[in-house]
């Protein structure tokens, strides 16, 4: 199919038209700069204006893409070097405590244990191979949980 | 020319309405390209074109008062446009303002009982389509009279318009059967 051809008026010669026809109709000139028309012109055409919305819609999902990586209890777990080891399989938040179900085969669930930020340590109610319990006040906590070799992951439960 | 925000075009034909030469300026500085393209199309001729520009737009400012549905400016200003290149191109004889014979060969396929031979003058068979052509939808009679009276070519016509040819067909298919009728029901 044969390329469409479009002709283009050169914007100079456009300008000095519109001023022809406002004599012609013995109306004021135009105040604002025809350029300046130009562009609002082009800025108010429904691409650009789907544009602007798109990029708007884009810089809100950039600013707001850390939050679904967001940890919704704010627990996390450090040292990946041993992390393999231990596996959190879940853990839940409630108001008054905070329960943690690991696996892992070389655990040592009577060891671990909690400190507070000012250095307090915190026991855990029940810890067992099903489920470990700590009593949460609302602080944060940093857990460690020991293995039976002596490494000890810390885990970090934050306000 | 990006797709135009109908809404705003009213805008500013209310804002022209009321005197305000910078919203004028405005609805200019959206259509003027696309004006330009027809009527370049449609004259075959940059300078008559520009002519043709100036004269349409002349008429828009001194009538804008009475458009009563602003967001249709664009559509209105199109058929000032079609309306001064038609007479634009019968004072330049270039279209003779003479039917293209395919056109009344188009018609007759459509409407076979009546015969042009049978006719009181050949004349009057053209100034009867011509008739029924001005009865058209407006897109359909600018596809007809930009085919038939001025002789140009399909991608032409769909350059001038800024749609497809096959639009362009369609519309003259549609043209067709419209005569058709048109001149049935005269004849009747």
């Amino acid at each position: 199919m044969p390329r469409r051809k479009i002709y283009n008026m050169d914007r100079k010669a456009a300008n000095k038209m519109l001023q022809n026809i406002f004599e012609a109709c013995e109306q004021q000139p135009n105040a604002t700069s025809f350029d300046t028309i130009l562009f609002r012109s082009i800025a108010n055409t429904t691409l650009v204006r789907t544009c602007k919305w798109i990029a708007i819609v884009m810089l809100f999902l950039t600013i707001a893409s850390p939050l679904a990586f967001k940890n919704e209890t704010g627990f996390s777990v450090g040292d990946m070097s041993i992390k393999s080891q231990v596996t959190v399989v879940s853990h839940n938040l409630y108001d008054d405590r905070f329960e943690l179900v690991l696996s892992g085969t070389n655990i040592d669930y009577l060891g671990i244990y909690c400190k507070k930020n000012d250095g307090s340590v915190v026991m855990p109610t029940r810890s067992d191979s099903e489920i470990v319990i700590i009593p949460y006040d609302g602080e944060a906590l940093n857990i460690f949980i020991t293995c039976t070799d002596g490494r000890v992951v810390q885990a970090l439960l934050s306000q | 020319m990006a797709e135009l925000n109908h809404s705003y075009i009213g805008q500013l034909v209310l804002q022209s309405q009321s005197g305000d030469s910078d919203a004028f300026a405005e609805l200019y500085a959206v259509t003027y390209q696309h004006t330009y393209n027809y009527a370049v199309h449609y004259l075959r001729d940059a300078d008559l074109a520009q002519d043709a520009l100036q004269e349409t737009y002349i008429l828009a400012l001194r009538n804008i008062a009475g458009i009563k549905e602003p967001s249709l400016f664009v559509a209105w200003l199109n058929q000032i446009c079609f309306r001064v290149c038609f007479d634009m191109s019968r004072k330049n004889s270039l279209g003779q303002g003479e039917v293209n014979p395919e056109l009344m060969e188009l018609v007759h396929d459509e409407y076979p009982e009546h015969n042009p031979e049978d006719s009181v003058a050949q004349t009057d068979e053209a100034e009867r389509v011509k008739e029924a052509v001005a009865q058209l939808p407006f897109n359909e009679q600018q596809v007809v009279v930009m085919r038939y009276y001025n002789d140009m070519k399909l991608e032409d016509i769909a350059a001038a318009l800024r749609v497809s040819r096959s639009s362009v067909k369609r519309y003259l298919i549609s043209a067709r059967e419209s005569l058709a009728q048109i001149l049935r029901k005269g004849e009747k």
